[in-house]
């Protein structure tokens, strides 16, 4: 081979690469995209598996809870104590509730509700389809005249949907409460006066934003960890590589949704 | 019994006839499959007739679970086509034959979130029969698989190897099928739960009248089981017969598998052989994912339709 062919191969070599990489990705997309429209279209069509339903509200919401608590809480702590000593040195610390109260609703507690929400019941659900698909479960339910759509995935989708908005309503509650407690009592604050500057830096539509990131995170969830589970293949391995797969999905998907989320709530 | 009346409505030739004429109970024309450069079926060529036991034999990886996974629709073939009743299953007919058909998984596919009697009534509580009549119903079930009714209670996961094929064939039997699919049902079981199982078979087709297909590569649940066999081998049914006839055959496949000898056409080609291992389990993740993907396109033609 001339060596000016040879030149051009080892230069296009790479670009192939990413080519490559480029287009499984938007097959991916687009696998995920036609899984979800299909997972939706069910949706609408009854019958719908009222107590899968439930069980999953159970699962997704109830159990996640205390995770949730905790981390919000803990950061709406630790929020105030960043802040004062920053804000001391600038005689700010009217802006501390302020600054708690937005970040909190509108960035961490949607946020960080959704990282532990992907980490705790994503990974679970990805790894109970994956583990009924390769024992032949999910086959043994088409057999069984069982829509595996029907029973698995619309069940997950409206508990993602519906818990993590709520999980995020209880989380700025108990944020800002841990926030107040911290100022309060450790800082030394006036509780009327930071319960006042609270309740007028509070802002419906950062809340609602809050909330309406909530519901995408949690749909997100739910459907790129149905679809790595019901997509897996390959035994015990296939069910850790669908679980990881689905737990870093979700995650980057959080984080990447949330900048746009922003940006289309906030942006001028 | 029926009514004097219905019977002297019915003509006493029409039996006679519509038997004589009755399409076979499973009908599989010129059927390949392959899962990218793997092919695993080439035209396969069955027909099984009603009331019939088949058994589909051959080693490991050689295609059996697949050949089942596409006469269910689990799988769609490459080519080919599947009848059942005369039907196929993408027909208006299909969701009716589907509810006709059962299948024991080779691993039971018992659901791991319900207990033992949910399994078992897990068809009927989803067509919307009362707890009480489908937890009576299951039970019978459980009865007819001599096990004892406190295992109802049981999760899955407390159940032996033998006991979850026994709760998987009475889930199977609880909806009353016309054909019966066992998939390795004898796989990894001691000889003599291999043989209580290979009774259980025999006596659920026979108590319910139905059509029964088994994949295993055990002889002893051949002979007990099947009427008739078929071998496949490198992706082909390459002997169909009766076990009379499979046990004193000269063909030099069936006489290998019969007398399970490592030396032989089904081991001629070693290197092959090498290769065998990689390809199927390579071909076994691309069916899994076949089949999530077949699912998907199979209830999109549903709801198209």
């Amino acid at each position: 081979m001339p060596p000016l062919s040879r030149l051009c191969l080892l230069l296009l070599y790479p670009l192939g690469t990413i080519g490559r990489s480029i287009l499984r990705f938007l097959e991916t997309l687009g696998r995920v995209a036609a899984f979800g429209a299909l997972s939706l279209s069910h949706l609408f069509r009854p019958p719908l598996h009222l107590e899968q339903i439930r069980k999953q509200i159970v699962e997704t919401g109830y159990y996640s809870l205390p995770v949730v608590a905790l981390t919000v809480t803990f950061s709406g702590m630790v929020l105030v104590l960043q802040s004062y000593a920053g804000f001391q040195s600038a005689l700010a610390t009217r802006a501390i509730p302020e600054l708690v109260v937005l970040a909190i609703t509108r960035e961490l507690a949607p946020v960080l509700s959704g990282l532990m929400v992907a980490g705790r019941v994503g990974g679970a659900m990805a790894a109970e389809i994956a583990t009924m698909r390769v024992s032949e479960q999910i086959d043994a339910l088409e057999t069984l005249s069982a829509n595996p759509y029907k029973y698995l995935i619309v069940p997950r989708l409206l508990a993602g949907a519906i818990c993590l908005p709520i999980l995020v309503v209880v989380g700025d509650s108990l944020g800002v409460l841990g926030g107040t407690l911290i100022a309060v009592y450790k800082l030394g604050f006036n509780a009327d006066l930071f319960l006042q500057y609270t309740r007028e830096a509070f802002d419906l539509t950062g809340f609602l934003s809050g909330v309406c990131k909530a519901f995408v995170f949690g749909t997100l969830i739910a459907l790129l960890s149905c679809y790595n589970g019901f997509y897996a293949s390959g035994g015990a391995q296939g069910v850790g590589r669908a679980t990881t797969n689905a737990v870093v999905s979700s995650s980057i998907a959080i984080l990447v949704f949330n900048y746009f989320l922003t940006e289309l709530f906030f942006a001028r | 019994m029926p009514p004097l009346w219905k019977k002297l409505r019915k003509n006493p030739f029409a039996a006679a006839v519509s038997s004589a004429e009755a399409p076979a109970k499973i009908s599989v024309r010129g059927l390949d499959k392959s899962f990218e450069e793997k092919q695993v079926l080439t035209n396969i060529d069955l027909d099984i007739e009603r009331g019939e036991s088949m058994a589909i034999v051959g080693r490991s990886g050689e295609g059996k679970s697949v050949l089942i996974k596409c006469i269910l629709g689990l799988l769609t073939p490459d080519r080919g086509e599947i009848l059942i009743d005369g039907h196929s299953l993408d027909s208006d007919e299909g969701d009716a034959l589907r509810a006709s058909i059962g299948i024991v998984f080779q691993g039971g596919a018992l659901f791991d979130s319900m207990n033992v009697w949910q399994n078992v009534a897990f068809r009927l509580l989803q067509q919307g029969t009362a707890k009480r009549k489908a937890k009576q119903r299951a039970l019978q079930c459980l009865n007819a698989v001599e096990l004892p009714a406190k295992t109802a209670e049981l999760d899955p996961s407390e159940l032996s190897g033998g006991m979850r094929k026994r709760v998987a064939i009475a889930r199977t039997m609880a909806s009353d099928p016309d054909i019966l699919f066992f998939d390795e049902p004898t796989s990894g079981l001691d000889p003599i739960t291999t043989d209580l199982i290979n009774e259980l078979i025999v006596n659920c087709t026979k108590s319910l009248g139905a059509t029964a297909v088994t994949i295993t590569h055990d002889m002893s649940s051949v002979y007990k089981t099947a009427d008739r066999a078929a071998l496949l081998f490198d992706g082909r049914l390459v002997w169909q017969g009766s076990k009379r006839a499979m046990a004193g055959s000269k063909d030099a496949h069936v006489r290998q598998f019969v007398q399970g000898k490592a030396q032989g056409p089904m081991t001629r080609n070693s290197p092959q052989e090498n290769n065998t291992h990689a390809s199927n389990t390579q071909a076994s993740n691309t069916q899994a994912r076949q089949g999530a993907e077949n699912y998907d396109s199979a209830s999109e033609n549903r709801k198209t339709s």
